[in-house]
């Protein structure tokens, strides 16, 4: 299930909602102790999330479950060990739960891709049945990973209620596209939640950004991208290569953002609070100021589990680079099974090895808009490489970018595409920028009526806009089965 | 204190009211069968079963159902339409809104399927060949007329394309004898100034049917009756047609004309012969080509002839020995009460909905004339025109 579906917003939301807080409120009439009240509804929420999980893999439940118990357990070990001061056993059960993590995540995710190249390059003949990617693996591997990880380092205790522990494995809000919500940063609010109106007003407020930003946003300038890559060389000139590059830089900060919104929104609503996933990266004047703006969770991850456990920058120059190398090799890698994505991570690696090694202080030198401008051309750049899973294809594409394309620089159809998105290109601009949320915040500054009225009419807008596309979304009239 | 608690609590009241309210309703209301406005059936609750839950069917199904049957789900689509206009679209589901408040359909190569274009070109060449050889050259014509965005070309937004048709009629002219083929595009972008095709429906106006009557009668060298000979009935003011169901939106209604002949011949319309199960005698006998109940749906267009059917026979008084075969699309409905009242019968096959050899209908009855009336774009779709040579 998705958040930005009519399925989520009329069936599964209304039900969660009410039952959630039906829940809340007969714990406090029977007056249980808050942590029974959170008890009873971490178990809703681990079966309500069930539910939302299955919906579109019913299979795949298994192997959440699965997960669920081998870190359960793993964790319950590794914090007994390690509370005995016996860290040597405590690593055994670390690893066991790494292993068996990534051991699902390569077999479900990177089997086929490994296989492809192994029978390419070798000349073997190896067969292997196509499995469809159990939805959200990438999330909630790295998730439960975490857990085990920060139990061994005692920044996180021991959860000893399955059902807790499998309520923050599978937690709707976050289970399917992040954010990599880190087991320290909710470990305390898994036995300990506070509700308020305000938290739920400002969750509201803050799905409904998310909401907008996928459906009226990442949507709508996403259908040029599509148009643009459908071409084939013959009608893909520099132009219209370049509108398309632009198309897909919004579409998939919309598209990704607005999702961590509205998970960060629900998770409020629920009484939990995550952390920030994006800040805004396509303001960032520099490569390493993006990657600290771009799906944070992610890069924190990498920084907490990877890089500084390798060392850092703590060891030497050279084995800060190595560990820049690995890093980012890993995160292309995790963005997907194809070489394109390798290829982009190893991009960024060397982008950030050069701005660290010496860039950085060159670029302090330089105006703001030049910084800006750097950082943008490689970023979207960096899109062009990530755009195409076909490497051939994308090699086509580049071309293009490059004005080498068959097509050449400009034709009728790049004005034309022009003059659809222009309108477009100039709202997901602005949106992007910290501007919209400058001025809500005026509004939400001023005290009283006004705010509560902005609040209105911003939900309002927003919720029948998204609704019109989001109906029109099976729109497919039959018309022509009749002529 | 108080009053603050109030102004966070009224946004989260209105949240939860839009939600709770409309899943509510989405559970309670009816079910629509169908949307006049998509002219469309509807799809309905998907039934319950572990085995379709494990395949993942029913949730799939479920959406769609979700989707179809939301409420006001035409308004919804018509706000969507009018929010991309807003953001200075011109093209939407296919549809250009075009100058003039013409809705005009959108086509290009890879709108239709790659072979059916050669293959259909290749058809019509050797039923050409067949029937002229058969009933000679002056009794076998092909009039190809096509869509509005190739006569109306001036129309489209700045830098639109569309399919190119006139090279699909070149490509007609080169395996067809001029005698035969008859290009309506010649005609109508004469008269391109005037309505003669739909704003917001995919085919042509009577008033471009007319030219196309006209178009035939010359080719075969018949006299062409005038427009001021016919009685001008506008028979429907708020036509909203197929381009409209596709964004559920249009600057203005249709008009819907039909020129009525002053003359006395009267007709006998069956419909569907072949196909009925009952008897001959059974069948419903109409007097007219026009359809007066037809009006009050949403798609007005079936005003004519009763829309698509795989077979129609119309007697009519005239004693001229003259019978007519038309193979056609639904641009024919227009145009045949022109032809019809110079003729003693004419048939009318859709091939679309219809199995029969022609070779084998034929000599049923001695028809003199035979007449393939096609869309272009409507052709291109076609993969019965195979049927033709048979």
């Amino acid at each position: 299930m998705v958040f930005s579906s009519l399925l989520f917003l009329f069936r599964f939301l209304p039900v969660v909602f009410l039952v959630y807080f039906l829940l809340l409120g007969l714990g406090r009439i029977l007056k249980l102790k808050d942590r029974q009240i959170t008890k009873i509804n971490n178990s809703f929420l681990f079966f309500a999330s069930l539910v939302f999980y299955a919906w579109g893999e019913p299979k795949y439940v298994v192997l959440m479950l699965f997960s669920t118990v081998v870190d359960y357990t793993c964790g319950y070990f590794t914090g007994k060990y390690v509370d005995r001061d016996k860290k040597k056993t405590a690593r055994i059960f670390v690893a066991i739960s790494m292993c068996i993590n990534l051991g699902l995540l390569c077999f479900f995710k990177y089997r086929g891709f490994f296989l492809d190249n192994v029978n390419h390059f070798f000349g073997c003949q190896i067969q292997y049945k196509d499995l469809p990617l159990p939805i959200g693996i990438s999330f909630y591997t790295f998730q439960t990973m975490s857990y085990t990880i920060d139990v061994y380092r005692k920044e996180a205790p021991v959860q000893k209620n399955i059902i807790s522990f499998g309520s923050y494995v599978v937690l709707f809000p976050q289970l399917i596209a992040g954010p990599i919500v880190r087991y320290q940063t909710i470990a305390d609010q898994l036995n300990h939640r506070v509700h308020s109106v305000e938290k739920i007003n400002y969750g509201i407020r803050r799905f409904m950004v998310g909401l907008g930003k996928k459906v009226l946003l990442a949507n709508n300038i996403g259908m040029l991208w599509t148009t643009v890559s459908a071409y084939g060389g013959d009608n893909l000139t520099s132009f219209t290569a370049w509108l398309g590059v632009f198309a897909f830089t919004f579409q998939i900060y919309f598209d990704f953002s607005g999702y961590s919104d509205m998970a960060i929104g629900l998770g409020e609503m629920l009484g939990f609070h995550f952390l920030e996933n994006f800040n805004y990266p396509y303001l960032a004047e520099s490569i390493t100021e993006f990657w600290r703006r771009w799906h944070i969770s992610l890069g924190t991850w990498f920084k907490e589990y990877v890089y500084i456990p390798l060392g850092g920058n703590r060891k030497g120059k050279a084995r800060q680079i190595l560990n820049i190398c690995v890093v980012w090799f890993l995160t292309g890698m995790w963005h997907g099974a194809d070489w394109n994505f390798i290829l982009w991570g190893v991009y960024f690696g060397v982008l950030l090895i050069f701005e660290k090694t010496f860039f950085l202080k060159v670029l302090k030198k330089i105006p703001a808009f030049f910084r800006h401008l750097y950082a943008l051309i490689f970023v979207i750049g960096g899109w062009a490489i990530f755009a195409y899973p076909d490497v051939r294809h994308g090699h086509e594409f580049v071309k293009a970018l490059f004005g080498q394309g068959r097509a050449g620089f400009i034709n009728q159809n790049s004005l034309y595409l022009l003059s659809q998105y222009a309108v477009m290109f100039v709202i997901v601009i602005i949106a992007s920028t910290n501007l919209p949320a400058k001025l809500g915040k005026k509004v939400i500054a001023k005290e009283g009526c006004l705010r509560m009225v902005g609040e209105c009419l911003f939900i309002l807008l927003v919720f029948l806009a998204s609704l019109a596309f989001l109906v029109n979304a099976s729109y497919n009239p039959f018309l022509y089965f009749r002529f | 204190m108080k009053k603050k608690k109030i102004q966070e609590a009224v946004p989260v009241l209105l949240f939860l009211g839009l939600v709770l309210g409309m899943s509510l309703w989405s559970v309670v209301k009816p079910q629509t069968e169908k949307s006049e406005a998509e002219n469309r059936y509807l799809s309905k609750k998907p039934k319950f079963s572990v085995k379709s839950l494990v395949a993942g069917e029913f949730g799939k199904k479920y959406e769609t159902y979700l989707s179809d049957q939301f409420e006001m789900r035409e308004e919804f689509i018509n706000l969507k339409t009018r929010i991309e206009v807003a953001m200075g679209k011109s093209e939407i589901n296919e549809v250009y809104l075009a100058k003039d408040g013409y809705l005009i359909r959108h086509y290009e190569r890879d709108s239709f399927r790659k072979e059916t274009e050669e293959e259909n070109i290749e058809y019509l060449a050797e039923f050409a060949e067949k029937y002229t050889a058969l009933m000679g050259e002056d009794h076998v014509r092909i009039e190809i007329v096509p869509s509005a965005a190739t006569i109306l070309a001036d129309k489209l937004p700045a830098y639109a394309s569309n399919y190119n048709e006139t090279a699909f009629i070149e490509k007609l002219k080169e395996k067809i004898s001029s005698k035969v083929l008859i290009d309506a595009s010649e005609v109508l972008k004469d008269h391109k100034e005037e309505e003669i095709y739909y704003k917001t429906d995919h085919h042509w106006t009577s008033l471009g049917a007319y030219y196309g009557y006209q178009a035939y009668n010359k080719s075969l060298g018949l006299p062409v009756k005038e427009l001021s000979q016919y009685s001008k009935e506008v028979v429907a003011k708020d036509f909203y047609g197929t381009n409209h169901s596709r964004i559920c939106y249009a600057p203005s209604p249709d008009q819907i004309t039909a020129y009525k002949s002053k003359d006395s011949v009267t007709y006998e319309v069956i419909y569907d012969r072949l196909f009925a199960n009952t008897k001959p005698e059974d069948l419903t006998v109409f007097h007219s080509l026009y359809m007066e109940n037809r009006l009050k749906e949403k798609d007005k267009y079936t005003y004519f002839l009763d829309g698509n059917h795989a077979i129609v026979d119309i007697k009519t008084s005239n004693q001229n020995g003259k019978k007519l075969l038309i193979l056609k699309d639904s641009y024919s409905h227009e145009m045949i009460p022109f032809l019809a009242e110079n003729y003693e019968q004419v048939t009318i096959l859709d091939y679309r909905y219809f199995h029969t050899e022609l070779s084998r209908l034929m000599p049923q009855e001695n028809y003199t004339d035979l007449l393939v009336i096609r869309n272009t774009a409507k052709l291109l779709q076609d993969d019965t025109v195979f049927m033709y040579t048979f």
